[in-house]
């Protein structure tokens, strides 16, 4: 069964692949030049998106995953402000995104303008994606600059995109890597330029790792060292790209892609029992297809579909359970379709209307018979006025979503209206200093397993609303000749209501709507870069958050007012590199500061600070016509012991070395 | 041939007259003067405290509370309303009946009744208290803590002088005690303390310090004492029996899937066999165990999902099966330990 599912749409992406390449043509480029090119371009977009943004913008770049030695989404994400990544620990652990003091569900994933979704349990691993042909990801918060988007896009608090590269030239590139821990992987691409106005590339990525890292386990006097078992992780991704770009008429652009992964969950660790013996496989295939056309001088239209199949199989062996052991299965299958138009009358103006439609369905084993549906439509209105120091967005977007699993109870159809506008000024012509404001009130839908899990589900469940304020200041310039600067610092305040969370009645846990979180708070980022010398750069990032996220649900509970579990006061991020002719050099550093691993914030629940330090150097070589480029990092190289969700153990010193070779 | 029917004849004689003598204060069964149903069961004094049964209440709705007088058959109700929100689980101790609170995340605290229904005081002791002993004027309150979280906590309360000492455990031994305590017992002079997932029976003394740490096969969930012995309940479908000098495991015998609680009646233990892992198919009996043989001699069919089990002073055993939380709710059934005849008091 897992076989086949892995062989027929690998077969069905080779083929398409080979057979696009194929009718390409072969005029093959001086690779160098246009790769400098590329950089030039890109550094210069970057600044001014993040500054001109009328909501907090933070972008990164395929130059900067290179500098910094990053090879996952996760890794990139976790470095911004505002952003706490939940990190199970090891190589094949779960990573999810929480923005400001909200929710991982409240952070959605676009990828390649299309939305990543899970409508059973709405968590996306953001650990999934490697950055190998990534060409940017850029998160926001609140709603940006850009209105002409699927609706989906609007539906979510933040916003992380990732966006792939487009082929410039026909090349290859072939990288292996090594690392602590067993850690092998290789990733094959190859780009090419099919004429004036196609391309199309292809991804192959294959990863494992035995993930069994040393740790230090602390009960109370005692301490011991310990190995994390049952982290092993194996997975292959593969896609491939067909891009069509026709100047000033339109493009359009299909993905075909595929993932299988089995990885082992080492659980949490206990004081004195070391038996675990959880497995997790999970599987997906998608199509997406984006087209844009220009239609006349004011009129731009746009439709994206995608088809999405997802599976994922758990199983716990334990000798508790009658048959020896339990397995949970769960397929997905979902089709989307989204259709919208921009119409721009001249002058400051441009409106939008884009709706979505989607039907998702579920097949599992542990929603007690049922098998749930769900329709959501989704469209959206939005303007934007862009003249002379002001711009601003604003939007309504209305959500229609049914969901039904057959039998007598049947949850509410949910309507909403949810708005959102943003702001931003620049006071002085001259100052590149701006000034911006948004606000934004959405909400995230109950997952089909908050709503149908066995015992546990809710079909009375609401919405979990969240109303988010910003207030902030951009600063972005040059100092002389060789230094640029950009800045950004913002306040913001978020307040979460109905919150859906697991409570336990006399017996057993239910999903009910209940809590209300308070999140005040500040990010504040700093970029620069430096040129020294004729080859030598520096840079500098620096990345700052306070959040101050407090229950305020009940006030005879003895967490009320208390700083929720996981969200640390503080937060910071560095990194410095200093390019240069012979090896580029970059620090990095994070500080997450204390935070608690349960609601009560007494001594007993608190996780301490922890800083952590690692250590990446590259350097690129000219090859017979190719472009070598050896990378090496030591992550983690004073090898400090921490843990960013209590018992899960992070591993400490790992090295990892990566060998690239384009050609 | 004729000797042996003559010895035969002798032998049931002597266990008819063995009988007999115990008929003296054999045990009387006084049904309740109304049907009654409750949950979370202890005794004290021949009363039946328990808490009245409302399998859908959200946990921070008041719970009525029940209480069943095995000798005189009187059921009260609406006994200590109000008193305690969130109640979670509850046990004698000294002169006390103990209603315990937890939300399951934050600290759940203890509340002291005297058993006319008079808050005495209450006091913080942990995530998730559930079972209490009294050794002298401290009672000692096992704190589940919540699963993967290796938070349980063993906290020492006074009854004089009104201190607490959370987790006097890792005070006398320096280490924790584990992930998800769930239940302790005082036998002779010896403290058992039976952690699930960790899968570890902690021997201690009476001041909680440890004689003994013993690694048991599967998870053990509640305890029973007789005859110089400890028995312990395995999540997976055993039971276990300790050796109280030597402190190992010496046997096990299976029962039912996953057993509950069990209780010690006519020199027999009686386990509930839950099923709970295995909704919707829970198991419905209760396993009778020898004590000599150390064998399983009879398996009682009960209500669904059978959970809660004591023994009153009344020599009868009670027991509440849980029923599957939805359309099938909680019953109180009685069990007769020598005919094993079953008596339902909800109806």
């Amino acid at each position: 069964m897992q076989k086949f599912s892995l062989v027929a749409p690998l077969c069905a992406i080779c083929l398409w692949i080979v057979g696009v390449q194929l009718c390409g043509a072969q005029d093959i480029d001086s690779l160098s030049s246009v790769r400098n090119l590329a950089e030039v371009e890109v550094v210069g977009a970057v600044v001014d998106k993040e500054a001109v943004s009328v909501a907090p913008l933070q972008v990164a770049q395929s130059n900067d995953f290179e500098r910094l030695g990053l090879v996952t989404a996760a890794d990139v994400v976790k470095r911004m402000a505002g952003v706490h990544v939940q990190d199970y620990g090891g190589i094949g652990g779960l990573k999810t995104v929480s923005l400001r003091g909200l929710g991982a569900k409240h952070t959605a994933v676009s990828y390649d303008g299309v939305a990543v979704s899970d409508a059973y349990s709405g968590q996306i691993d953001i650990g999934r994606y490697a950055l190998d042909n990534v060409e940017a990801l850029s998160l926001t918060v609140g709603q940006g600059n850009d209105i002409f988007r699927p609706a989906r896009d609007f539906a979510s608090a933040g916003l992380i995109e990732i966006k792939s590269r487009t082929p410039l030239t026909t090349h290859t590139m072939a990288k292996v890597r090594g690392g602590s821990f067993g850690l092998m992987g290789a990733t094959l691409m190859h780009e090419r330029v099919l004429g004036e106005h196609w391309s199309s590339s292809a991804v192959l990525n294959v990863e494992q790792a035995d993930g069994d890292y040393p740790f230090t386990l602390v009960n109370g006097i005692a301490s011991s060292r310990q190995h994390r078992a049952d982290g092993d992780t194996k997975s292959i991704a593969a896609e491939g790209n067909l891009f069509g770009s026709f100047g000033n008429r339109g493009n359009v652009q299909m993905k075909v892609a595929y993932y299988d992964s089995e990885r082992g969950l080492p659980g949490s660790v206990r004081l004195y029992n070391k038996d675990n013996s959880e497995r997790l496989w999970d599987n997906n295939f998608y199509v997406q297809a984006t087209g844009e056309v220009v239609l006349s001088a004011k009129w731009k239209a746009r439709a994206v579909a995608k088809y999405n199949y997802l599976f994922s199989r758990y199983k716990q062996v334990n000798p508790n359970f009658a048959a020896g052991y339990q397995t949970d299965a769960n397929r997905q299958n979902e089709y989307y379709l989204s259709v919208g138009s921009l119409y721009t009358p001249g002058g400051a103006f441009s409106f939008s209307l884009t709706s979505d439609f989607s039907f998702a369905t579920v097949r599992n084993n542990f929603l007690a018979g049922r098998e749930p549906q769900r329709i959501n439509s989704q469209t959206v209105v939005a303007a934007s006025y862009e003249k002379g120091a002001v711009t601003a967005t604003a939007s309504l977007l209305g959500t229609l979503l049914a969901d039904d699993a057959g039998g007598s109870s049947k949850p509410d159809s949910k309507k909403r209206l949810s708005p959102a506008i943003s702001l931003a000024w620049q006071p002085f012509e001259d100052v590149p200093l701006r000034l911006r404001a948004s606000y934004k009130d959405i909400f995230r839908t109950p997952t089909l397993a908050d709503l149908y899990y066995q015992r546990m589900g809710n079909v009375g469940l609401k919405p979990e609303r969240a109303t988010q304020y910003n207030l902030g200041a951009t600063f972005s310039g040059s100092l002389g000749s060789k230094a640029t600067l950009a800045l950004s610092l913002d306040g913001y305040m978020n307040r979460v209501k109905d919150k859906i969370v697991a409570l336990p009645t006399m017996y057993i846990w239910r999903m009910q709507n209940y809590g209300r979180v308070f999140v005040r708070g500040v990010d504040a980022t700093l970029s620069a870069a430096c040129t020294l010398a004729r080859d030598v750069e520096l840079l500098l990032d620096v990345s700052y958050s306070y959040s101050h996220t407090v229950d305020k649900t009940n006030r005879n509970s003895k967490n009320y007012g208390h700083q929720i579990p996981y969200t640390p006061r503080h937060a910071a991020n560095g990194s410095f590199t200093l390019n240069n002719k012979w090896v580029n050099i970059s620090y990095l550093v994070t500080f997450t500061g204390e935070r608690y691993m349960l609601p009560q914030n007494i001594e007993e629940n608190k996780l301490p600070a922890f800083v952590e330090h690692t250590i990446s150097l590259n350097r690129e070589f000219a090859l017979w016509g190719a472009l070598l480029r050896l990378q090496g990092e030591v992550l983690n190289f004073t090898d400090k012991g921490y843990e960013v969700i209590r018992y899960y153990p992070m591993p400490g010193r790992q090295w990892r070395v990566t060998m690239c070779l384009t050609f | 041939m004729k000797k042996l029917r003559f010895y035969l004849f002798a032998l049931m004689a002597m266990v008819f007259v063995a009988c007999s003598d115990d008929g003296d204060d054999a045990p009387s069964f006084v049904p309740p003067a109304s049907g009654v149903n409750m949950t979370e069961l202890c005794q004290k004094d021949g009363v039946l405290y328990g808490f009245l049964s409302e399998y859908d209440a959200a946990w921070n709705q008041t719970i009525v509370h029940s209480s069943y007088n095995t000798a005189t058959g009187t059921v009260a109700k609406n006994w200590l309303v109000d008193e305690v929100s969130s109640p979670y689980k509850l046990f004698a101790a000294g002169d006390y009946i103990c209603i315990t609170t937890s939300d399951y995340v934050n600290d759940g605290d203890v509340n002291l009744f005297t058993t006319d229904g008079r808050l005495l005081t209450n006091f913080t002791a942990g995530t998730g208290p559930r079972r209490g002993v009294v050794v002298g004027d401290d009672v000692y309150v096992l704190c589940e803590g919540l699963w993967g979280y290796n938070n349980a906590v063993l906290t020492k309360y006074n009854l004089n002088d009104h201190s607490v000492v959370r987790d006097c455990f890792m005070q006398q031994n320096g280490v924790g005690l584990g992930d998800t305590a769930n239940d302790i017992c005082l036998y002779g002079s010896k403290m058992y303390i039976a952690v699930a997932t960790d899968k570890v029976i902690w021997v201690t003394d009476k001041e909680a310090r440890v004689i003994k740490k013993i690694e048991t096969a599967a998870q053990p969930r509640y305890l029973a004492s007789t005859g110089g012995k400890v028995y312990a309940t395995y999540y997976n479908g055993n039971v276990a029996r300790i050796d109280t000098t030597a402190c190992t495991v010496e046997a096990t015998v299976a029962v039912g899937r996953n057993p509950e609680q069990l209780c010690v009646a006519d020199n027999k233990l009686f386990v509930a066999n839950s099923g709970g892992l295995d909704y919707p198919n829970y198991d419905k009996t209760v396993s009778v165990i020898d004590v000599p043989s150390f064998t399983e001699v009879k398996k009682i069919e009960v209500a669904a999902n059978p959970a809660n089990i004591l023994t009153a002073d009344n020599g009868f055993v009670y027991l509440v099966s849980l029923g599957n939380y939805t359309d099938v709710p909680n019953t109180l059934q009685c069990i007769n330990p020598y005919t094993y005849e079953v008596t339902d008091l909800t109806k």
